[in-house]
Parts: structure tokens; sequence; C-alpha cells
């Protein structure tokens, strides 16, 4: 390369790091990942006028000497302090390494925490240059987070790995989801609406009874979600109304119902698509009530009785039995919010999204307006598909031996269409 | 007898300043001999150059004991018997200075000199050991011509010429050299090859002032425009059907005497990356190779660096668990990542030049124990963390992905420097060295061929018809344009066929 075609990119380069007053500490400083402690999970609790902090570290054994590494281990650490800052500064002190806050997956936020300001207890989280707004925000109900995490943190499982199976867990009931910081200051920050946050509690079953671990340590499930009302927990929805929560607000995936038919048997359901309709009723410039329509599309996954539900009235005593349990449920945690003198439903945005216009107009008094309304809600149900079968194996058999003419249309077709 | 009488110098050629030149030049065979007309000559060879049987039973006899001399009786008459064809012999030139006469008789000719017209007729009557053409030792492929080129130049032009039967075909032969006299032949196409560059890369050759012409280094250093850029500017090829396929597209080949790799020249950057049997393949197959090839060069090149950086400086960019276990794995390693990263590099080049240097049996075991053995030595002693050793190997292995050996090797050295650099400064400075290499490449111009064309530099014309991925044969109906050929189009739309 010549002199003549490498001076001007140089004299650039070294114009613009001078425009723009570059010295030795602009360029970063560099520290080993090897002595960094990968922190999960954090949690935040109150504790008198200041908080107290919880992290969860987990390490993986070193290998070395021939052996492999691998082996999970967690770690726990708390620390009082005024603010989160200083607790997670101070507890630098007791480690040898640094506590790196770029991997926090988890951040739990204790009852009275969460009851006292919310945004308060979050404030480092989202201001911090480690952290990420990709995190994913619990409340835990009924304990305090570090309660939570020394109770059901093993010494030899990751507690990364439970919490991260409530996602998967979620999707097959409709009952939690994953709420990013993100969101949560998102919903922290709406006027007009509750936040409403996934909760976490500690489950009286002993987790060693359920995996048979030699460990003792208890299992965190979901359980529904926490309403806020200006930032401070204000109710909370339970497993069954959190299903209702997600329908109303098009964040819900499959779930389970089992209602009865015409003969008194239990028939399960799985629910795999809510399509909702929805309106307002306008008095002058007010609205007055809301309509929601909800269509459930359901395919029939059991059916222990031995009776043929395949008919028009058997099929339809199922759909009516599926709409009216779904119904129940939404009209439930319709009224808890009205309740709770809140929108945690997110009907506000519903309105704004149909009627932006008149929205401008009543969004000022949405909070006054929405535990007054009338709400109604109406649900149908249809069953799409009974999957490889329509009746349920040996009942042929069973019919064969009492005499009764074998049922026509069983085995091997399958399906309602 | 007039014709004795009247005799005229011809030419300053003269046996005995011949033999002062070649003096203490044992090789040299000087005969006396009397044409069947009486005339004194002198027959001079280089012993090992010239075929015994072609100097003796086609040159010497003729003119000493055949007839076709009888009625020359001077010098004069005899040089223009020869000339006029009595002595039938392929090619022969008459030479009147002893430089003349020196050049030929070192390229394989026999020169009869008649020393009283100061004349030599020159004879081409080459016959030296060579060797025979044999399967591409670096080149192989499996759908494909087994020949290769060897040291030979004309058996090398003669593989050129077998595969192009036309007239168009030109090769012209420049001796490059002030001691060596190098043959250098310039293969085009006349009609297809730019006739400006063919003229540059004659006047390049034609204005070497150089002693000798003995290695590829200073056939590049002749041919390169640009001589401190790492970048190779020239393709070098050892097969045949390669070094024709490019002729066909336009380009200029070039074959050195004593070489048995040639030049094509000009190129861009993707020709580089591009493999004999890229053209043997299904055109899909053959882009989906040379995506691969792209992605590996890219990873061999910056792997080792983007490694450094973001375990020293970027951390939160690692995935969770794989950070988790390279934390883990790091534990008790004595070096910081940098350290250990360089380290190896070094031993991986170490590793290579020893392969290279040893016999091949040997270089192997070297090659095994140097990685296999002392590698799991290390990490099991916790010397070295698992994950360096993953990366050095992988940016090790996919830099043997690219096809063209001064690539790879240009991209061993800048690997290292990015990793110099991402040592100081992460990504932030990793990103500055990349961009200085891309810079490089951007002012790289071979013979008006913009280096990064035709993804660069043209306008988008033809960026996908021979690059990243290759078209199928029958819809790239045109050459590249970025070489500008003079005909630039290649076969008829597949539609007019008949």
């Amino acid at each position: 390369m010549t002199l003549k075609r490498t001076l001007p990119p140089i004299v650039v380069a070294a114009a613009m790091a001078i425009a723009c007053g570059v010295t030795l500490r602009f360029f970063p400083h560099m520290s080993e990942i090897g002595d960094f402690e990968v922190v999960q999970v954090i949690g935040v609790d109150k504790k008198g006028d200041g908080v107290e902090v919880t992290l969860v570290a987990d390490r993986e054994e070193a290998p070395g000497g021939g052996k492999p590494g691998g082996t999970g281990m967690t770690g726990i650490m708390s620390f009082e302090a005024p603010t989160v800052f200083e607790a997670i500064n101070e507890m630098n002190l007791y480690s040898d390494k640094r506590r790196h806050l770029g991997y926090v997956d988890f951040l739990l936020v204790g009852e009275d925490a969460a009851r006292d300001d919310m945004a308060k207890y979050l404030d480092f989280f989202t201001r911090n240059h480690e952290t990420r707004f990709s995190m994913v925000v619990f409340i835990v109900r009924g304990a305090t987070a570090k309660q939570l995490i020394k109770e059901t943190a093993t010494a030899n499982g990751r507690m990364t790995d439970a919490l991260m199976s409530i996602d998967e867990s979620a999707k097959m009931l409709s009952n939690s989801r994953m709420l990013r910081l993100i969101d949560v200051a998102r919903m922290l920050g709406e006027p007009y609406a509750a936040a409403v946050v996934p909760t976490i509690i500690i489950s009286d079953t002993d987790f060693a009874e359920i995996v048979g671990a030699e460990t003792p340590g208890k299992a965190l499930v979901p359980d529904g979600f926490a309403v806020l009302r200006g930032g401070r927990l204000a109710g909370y929805y339970d497993s069954r109304l959190a299903r209702a929560y997600n329908i109303l607000t098009d964040k819900a995936y499959t779930s389970p119902v089992s209602v009865r038919g015409e003969n008194g048997e239990y028939t399960a359901l799985e629910l795999l698509q809510y399509d909702i309709s929805f309106d307002t009723l306008w008095e002058a410039e007010d609205s007055t009530g809301i309509r929601y329509g909800v269509k459930l599309h359901a395919s029939l996954m059991e059916q222990p009785g031995g009776e043929n539900v395949f008919t028009d009235d058997g099929l339809q005593a199922i759909e009516n039995g599926a709409a009216e349990l779904i119904k129940r449920e939404l009209e439930d945690a319709v009224a808890a919010s009205q309740r709770l003198g809140c929108d945690a439903i997110e009907a506000g945005r519903r309105v704004r999204m149909k009627y932006p216009v008149r929205w401008e107009k009543i969004a000022d008094r949405w909070g006054e307006l929405f535990p007054r309304m009338d709400i109604r809600i109406e649900v149908t149900c249809v069953i799409n598909r009974s999957y490889e079968m329509r009746e349920r194996i040996g009942v042929q058999m069973a019919a064969a031996a009492t005499g009764d003419a074998a049922t026509p249309d069983n085995g091997g077709e399958g399906g309602i269409g | 007898m007039s014709e004795k009488t009247n005799t005229k110098p011809m030419g300053t050629v003269s046996v005995r300043e011949l033999r002062e030149r070649m003096a203490n030049g044992d090789d040299a065979v000087f005969t006396e001999l009397i044409t069947s007309g009486g005339v004194t000559a002198t027959a001079v060879f280089i012993d090992g150059m010239v075929s015994s049987e072609t100097v003796y039973d086609f040159i010497l006899r003729p003119i000493a004991a055949g007839r076709v001399l009888a009625d020359a009786r001077a010098g004069e008459a005899a040089v223009e018997r020869i000339m006029d064809g009595r002595v039938f012999q392929g090619r022969k030139k008459l030479c009147l200075s002893v430089d003349e006469t020196t050049m030929e008789l070192l390229s394989g000719s026999v020169a009869v000199i008649f020393d009283d017209v100061g004349a030599a007729v020159a004879f081409e009557a080459r016959g030296f050991e060579k060797r025979a053409v044999s399967e591409p030792t670096s080149e192989n492929v499996l759908k494909g011509s087994k020949e290769a080129f060897v040291e030979a130049l004309r058996v090398n032009t003669a593989l050129v010429r077998r595969r192009v039967k036309t007239s168009d075909l030109k090769i012209r032969q420049i001796s490059v050299g002030r001691r060596t006299n190098t043959q250098v032949a310039i293969v085009y196409i006349e009609g297809i090859a730019n006739r400006d560059t063919v003229a540059k890369i004659v006047s390049r050759f034609q204005s070497a002032d150089t002693d000798g012409l003995v290695t590829a280094g200073q056939i590049e250093s002749i041919m390169y425009e640009r001589r401190h850029t790492l970048f190779p500017q020239a393709l070098y090829t050892e097969r045949p059907d390669r070094f024709v396929g490019s002729v066909l597209e336009g380009r200029v080949g070039i074959i050195v005497d004593g070489l048995p790799v040639t030049y094509i020249t000009p190129i861009d950057f993707h020709t580089l990356l591009q493999a004999p049997e890229d053209y043997a393949h299904h055109f899909v197959l053959s882009s989906l190779f040379r995506i691969m090839r792209y992605v590996c060069a890219a990873a061999s090149l910056m792997l080792p660096a983007f490694y450094v950086a973001v375990t020293t400086y970027h951390q939160e960019m690692i995935p969770t668990k794989l950070a988790i276990s390279m934390i883990s794995s790091k534990q008790g390693a004595p070096f910081p990542t940098y350290m250990e990263v360089t380290l190896m590099l070094l031993a991986f080049e170490v590793l290579l030049e020893a392969g290279l240097r040893l016999p091949r049996a040997v270089g192997q075991t070297v090659s095994i124990v140097g990685a296999l053995v002392v590698g799991q030595a290390a990490i099991t002693a916790n010397i070295l963390s698992p994950g360096v050793v993953i990366v050095i190997s992988v940016s090790g292995i996919t830099g043997f992905a690219v096809p063209n050996q001064d690539l790879s090797n240009a991209c061993r050295v800048f690997r290292l420097s990015l990793v110099a650099l991402a040592t100081f400064g992460g990504l932030f400075t990793t990103t500055l060295g990349l961009i200085l290499i891309l810079y490089d490449m951007c002012s790289i111009e071979i013979f008006g061929t913009p280096y990064l064309s035709p993804l660069a530099g043209s306008e988008g014309r033809g960026m996908l018809d021979d690059t990243l991925v290759r078209r199928a044969w029958t819809t790239k109906r045109e050459r590249p344009r970025n070489i500008a050929p003079e005909d630039a189009i290649r076969h008829a739309r597949e539609d007019t066929e008949e």
C-alpha cells in the first residue's frame, strides 16, 4: 500500500478521533470472562425503608484433572441496603468473582414490595446498562422473593430451568405467561389500564415427592396474575381467572376443559382457538357497556364415558357445557376487574382501537366509567375434531357382550367434520 | 571457385568468440565438420539440451555426408542452400551475431557456424529431459481432466492448444531475465480478451529489468500492480482445463518456462473462492459450496478475534448457558483468553510449517501428535480452556476450505492481526481492522478490473452470475463484464439454439 493511498484514511480516522474527543478511556475496559459469576435470578423484597436483594448464580463445576465439568450448582446470596444498587455492589465484597448482571433472566418481586410500589423496585433494572429489558418479571404471591428462592432452589438443580419451564406449562394451560421487564414498564406507565403481572407461588407439594429427588426442596409454580392499580398490588387473578384474562386479552394458547355430557359423564376438550368480537355501547358521548363475543374452537381429547356423544344433541350438550364454563370464568374475571376499580382486561385498549375519536373524549374518565359499565359476554363453542377415533375403545365389545347391535361409525375414521 | 574467392562476411559470428563466451562451460560441444562441398564449419550445441538423434541423423549427417551441399563451395552458398531448405529440419534460423547464436544454443538449438562468412544457422533440436504430464497435486477434481501443467513451456502451450483449436488463440512469447532468458508465454484469445489488457501485460513483462526469472514470487512481483497488499492479484492454476476456461472468459494466461503453475489475470476477489470443480457440478450444488466457502473464509478470518472480543469485552453478548459453560471451563486456566488464542494460533502455524517441511508420512504424524495429543493434554492439565481449542481448530479447518492458498495465507496474517486488535479494544478495534481490510480490497484494481467487482464497481451488472452463486450454464450468456472482454457474448440464448 503506498503512502498516497494509506495516508488519507489515517488522517480522516485521526481527525474523527480527535473531533470525538477520543482518549484512552474511550476504549472499553478489559475483563476476563473467567472472573465473572453469572447471576440469572434476582429477588427484590421490601425491608423496612430499604430493600433486600437476593441473587441466584448458577455455576458449573470446572473441568480439569481429567474430569469433565458440567455439574450444576446454585449459589444464593442476600444483602440489605437502602437501594438495590447499593445492595448489589455491597455483595461484591463477599465474593471473589464479579457479579455480571447482563445474564439476569428473571426478576422476582416479593409481595410486600409489589404492594409498596412496583416501579420503585424496578427503577434500577430499567436504568442499569448491564441488565436487559428482556428479563422476565414475576411477583411472588404470599411470600418474599428471598423466601421463594431459599425454599425452591436446590443444590443440584437450576432454578432458572424451573422458571423457564413456566412458559411451556403456561402454553398448555393458558394460566400464566412470561412478561418481560419492558412490558411491565410499559404497563406501569399506562394511565388507563391496570398492570397485570404473572405471579408464582411456593407449592405445598414437596419437590422431593414429585421427582424423587433426595435433596429437599419445594416446587415453584405459576399461579395466575397480580393486578396492580396505580403501580401497587391491588389483587390477584388466580389460575382459573388467569385463563379468562388471557382469553380476553388475546394471549391465551391452548387449555383444557372437562364438561359433563347428556348422561352426566365427563368429556375432556382442548380449547385451541379463541375468536373474539368486541363492541361498545354508546350513550351520548359516554361508553355505557361492552359486548364480548367469544367463539371457542375445541378438539375432543378424551371421553371416559362409554355413551355415544357423536349425535347432534350429544355434541351440542358438550359444546354448550364448555361455552357455559368459559363464560362463567370470563364474567368472573370482568367482575373482579370492576370490583378492583381498574381496567385489568385491557378493555380500554380495545375501545381506543375501535373508536379512536370517541376514545379521546372518554380517555380521561375511563377509570370512572369502567367499573360502572354493563359488560356482557356471549360464548359459543364448536368441536372440530376427535382425532383418530370417535367412540371410546372397548365400546363395541361391551355392546356385543350385551347383545346390542354394533354401533356404526366407529374406529379409525376419526373426526367430527 | 569464384564463390570461394569473392567471400564477403554476412555477419559477425565467430567460433573463437563463441568459445570464449562459453569458456568453462564444459557442456558446450564444438564439433568441426566439412561439408560435402568442402566448406569448413563448426557445429555447436549444449549437451543434454538437444536430442542426439536429431543432431546427428537429421542435421550433421546431411550437411557432412549427404549430397545436399555438394555444389556449395563457399560458406555463403552453404548458408543460402541450407536456408533454402536443402537440409530438412523443422525450424531453423539464420544468426548473424554471437549474441543471437548464444541465445539459440541456450534454448536447445544446434548452431552450424560458417566462420568464413560470420554466420550461423541454428536448427531447433530440443531434447532435454522433462517430466511427463501427470495428475494435479493440489487441484484434484472428481469430475474433470487429470492432466496438469509441467515445467516445460512447450508442453504446456501444447496442452492449451489441444483444448482450443482456433487460430485466434495467441501465444506471445517474451524472454525475461538478463541472465536466465526465461521464456514467458502470454496466452489469450484474440477477439475476446481485452486488447489494452493484453498490451499492458506484454509491456509489463517486456519492461521487467531483472537478471533472472526463476520463482513464482518474481513473476507475481512483475505482474502485480499493488506490491504491498497481501491479497493475491492473479490466479494460479496447474490445471489446463481451468486455464483454458479462464482464457475463454476473456482473461489472459501466463505460462512461464520452468514452472508447473500458470497464472491468470485479470481476476476479481470472487475468482479466488472458486474451485475447479464448481463447473463440473449442478449449479445449485456449486452455489451452495461457494456460499459455504465464503462463510468458511469469514469464520477463519474473524472467529478467533470475535472470541477474544466477546470473552474479554462484550461478555453480555454470549448466551447465558454458554457463558456459564465458558466460565467453568476457564476456572484454573492460567492465561488470559487473548494469550491463549495467540499462543494457539502460533502453535497452529508451527504445526502447519512442520508438517510441510517434513516428509509426508512424518508430517502427518507431527500434525496428529501436535493437534490431538498435545491439545488434549493441555486441556486436561487445565493449561488451555477447551473453548479456545475449539475456536482455533474451527478457524484453522475453515481456512482450508479456501481454495486459493495465497488468499488462505493472507487470511492467516489478517487473523492474527485482528486478534491483536481485539485484545486492545474488543469489537470496536476489530471492526476498525475489518474496515481497513475492506478498504485495502476496495482500492485494488487489476489491469482496470476492480477487485470487488462485480459486487462493487460494476453498477450491479453480473452480481450473481458467477460470484457468490453460479447461474446455470445455459442462462449465463455473457462473459464477465468486469474484465471488459472484446466480445461479451459467450453463447446464444437457449431458446434460439437449433
